[in-house]
């Protein structure tokens, strides 16, 4: 495997990235709002939020999979220095440099025709190589997701598969031409506990040994909290606190993290009720002026009438609060 | 297992040694017989709270299904309130129907998308026996306002509310009818966490003002550890383990409910172990 390291710089470079979704009659609604993040090689790295923060889209216009009314407005998003939003041709990038683990197996599956066939895909379109070596190689990559019994099973069809085994597919078509990086669109949620957990662990296990990178993009804080190195976190389509597992879960500073934190209930010591977050996420097209996390916000004061900026004076921990 | 209010008759619930098996079917029978219940024995008091966890496969729908006599069970008794559900019929059917109200993952599926959310509601009152306009739409209205949704969501349909909105449509539905027992099926598992918050504490309030008791079927620990004072967890059909919640998340027996554990996220900055690979 090539050395994926890039000296002095990230892997994925993603400054104020801003996507709109155009409306007909209404004016454009901001879908994601001066997004900046970072890849490193060989990196685990979380992206969470509830539903409609953005993260999802986020992550798709790297690939160029914005849906038809969606676009990037401003911003940029380097790979290795190479520009992704403008000029390249994102059918080149998607499955040789950045490859996606989408969310729901069953139906990212092409249900005639074989997960062999699906898995060695990529390596046809990209790689142009022959057919037999193209068996070998798919062999191979089930073998490396523990698919048991693997040269043989490749000729079933996706419906012979369990939910485990259908995502452990998927992970093989994206570790197929061998991308530095890879992202996982919420690829367990699906799963049960126990099988979510092999999962993970492949992820990890898949770093250690190919030294790609994963952003892994999720709702779910507890499972973020228990193998991601760095964590990025979003509120109605910005980023609010991002920085190590560490200073996020035990030096947690913007007070949207505390609340998420503090609404997950424990396996033991749960307090009588939980805390709870009152009113609910704005949608994209409700203009807030200041902080948009203000009129839920337990800490907010006369500053916040005013948007906050990332603050990054504390290195990597960095959060979008006055009061933090 | 002694209960706080520990005396025999207080028992809601109760399956002794009860079994299903789904016989295999087709030409081939390729799939074989599946057991999807072994001699599963567990009780729960009026009041008391149960998880149920295990993952799919385990047998726990089966179970929930039941209790509804949704399906049958081949040996083996399952005893609510005293009387077999297997064999009643007419009126006292009828009366199992309304005091065992059941809350799905997905309400949307439960709900008839041409209804507003009020007639649907209305329906649970009407069954009671509730005809006069008026008198339903005022419980109609304070049920709305007991699960934290405006009274004036009564004229929406289904697909104009958001999830959480639609999970507590969902709850005041089954609270319509004033039941016994609650049967949750992975009741917070599609939503958001800080949503998933607030039903759990709607869960716990209305518990304490209607007083039914609880069945919680989730693959989700925690939950189990914030909502249930009792706990069973199932594999393959088989209870492995039941007890205290406390005392099984404490010290848990068998080796499956110690992999269920660890493999349990849980928000810390800690890093998890991971469970071994079978």
């Amino acid at each position: 495997m090539t050395d994926h390291g890039h000296a002095g710089e990230g892997l994925l470079e993603v400054e104020g990235l801003t996507i709109v979704l155009r409306h007909r009659h209404r004016p454009p609604a901001t879908i994601a709002r001066d997004v900046s993040l970072r890849v490193n090689a060989g990196e685990i790295v979380g992206l969470i939020g509830e539903s409609g923060s953005g993260k999802t889209m986020t992550a798709k216009s790297l690939i160029g999979l914005l849906p038809d009314r969606m676009e990037v407005v401003s911003g940029h998003a380097r790979f290795r220095g190479r520009d992704l939003l403008h000029g390249g041709d994102p059918a080149r990038v998607r499955g040789r440099d950045i490859a996606l683990i989408p969310q729901d197996a069953l139906h990212a599956l092409n249900p005639v025709k074989t997960i062999g066939w699906q898995v060695g895909e990529p390596l046809q379109v990209h790689g142009g190589l022959r057919q037999r070596r193209i068996a070998t190689v798919v062999g191979d990559l089930l073998e490396r997701v523990h698919i048991p019994d693997a040269r043989r099973r490749a000729v079933d069809y996706p419906h012979q598969f369990s939910g485990g085994m259908q995502q452990r597919a998927l992970t093989a078509m994206a570790l197929s031409m061998e991308p530095p990086l890879i992202l996982a669109d919420e690829p367990t949620t699906a799963l049960d506990v126990t099988i979510q957990a092999e999962i993970i662990d492949l992820i990890g296990e898949l770093r250690d040994a190919t030294g790609a990178s994963f952003l892994f993009i999720s709702h779910d804080l507890a499972l973020v909290s228990s193998f991601c190195d760095r964590i990025y976190v979003m509120y109605a389509g910005e980023i609010v606190e991002s920085g190590t597992r560490d200073a996020i879960f035990s030096h947690t500073r913007h007070p949207y993290t505390r609340a998420l934190i503090g609404a997950a209930p424990r396996l033991a010591g749960n307090p009588e009720r939980l805390p709870t977050i009152p009113g609910r996420i704005p949608q994209p097209h409700e203009e807030i002026r200041g902080c948009r996390f203000r009129e839920r916000c337990p800490e907010a004061g006369a500053a916040c009438g005013e948007a906050p900026r990332l603050d990054t004076a504390d290195g990597d921990h960095a959060f979008r609060c006055w009061y933090a | 297992m002694r209960f706080a209010v520990g005396m025999p008759d207080a028992m809601l619930l109760v399956a002794r040694n009860l079994s299903r098996t789904f016989r295999g079917r087709g030409l081939l029978r390729r799939g074989g017989d599946v057991r999807a219940l072994r001699q599963v024995s567990f009780s729960l008091a009026k009041n008391q709270t149960l998880g149920i966890v295990g993952e799919s496969g385990s047998g726990k729908s089966t179970l929930l299904r039941a209790i509804l006599r949704l399906t049958p069970y081949d040996s083996g008794s399952l005893a609510f309130d005293g009387a077999e559900i297997a064999t009643l019929s007419g009126a006292a059917l009828k009366d199992l129907r309304r005091r065992v109200q059941p809350v799905f993952q997905d309400p949307y599926a439960t709900f008839n998308p041409r209804f507003s959310i009020g007639s649907s509601i209305a329906l649970g009152f009407e069954l009671l026996g509730e005809h006069r306009r008026q008198d339903i739409r005022e419980e109609v209205r304070r049920l709305l306002d007991d699960v934290g949704l405006d009274p004036d969501l009564e004229r929406t349909l289904p697909h104009e509310l958001s999830g959480g909105q639609r999970q507590r449509a969902a709850i005041a539905r089954a609270l319509a009818v004033r039941p016994d027992l609650l049967l949750l099926d992975e009741p917070t598992s599609a939503l958001d966490v800080s949503v998933q918050a607030q039903v759990l504490n709607l869960f716990k309030d209305l518990r304490r003002r209607y007083g039914f008791s609880l069945i919680l079927v989730t693959h989700d620990l925690p939950v189990v550890g914030f909502m249930c004072d009792h706990l069973l967890v199932m594999k393959s059909g088989e209870v492995v383990e039941r007890g205290a919640t406390a005392n099984v998340i404490g010290n848990p027996v068998s080796a499956y409910t110690r992999a269920l554990i660890r493999s349990a996220p849980e928000v810390s900055g800690k890093k998890t172990q991971p469970v071994a690979r079978q």
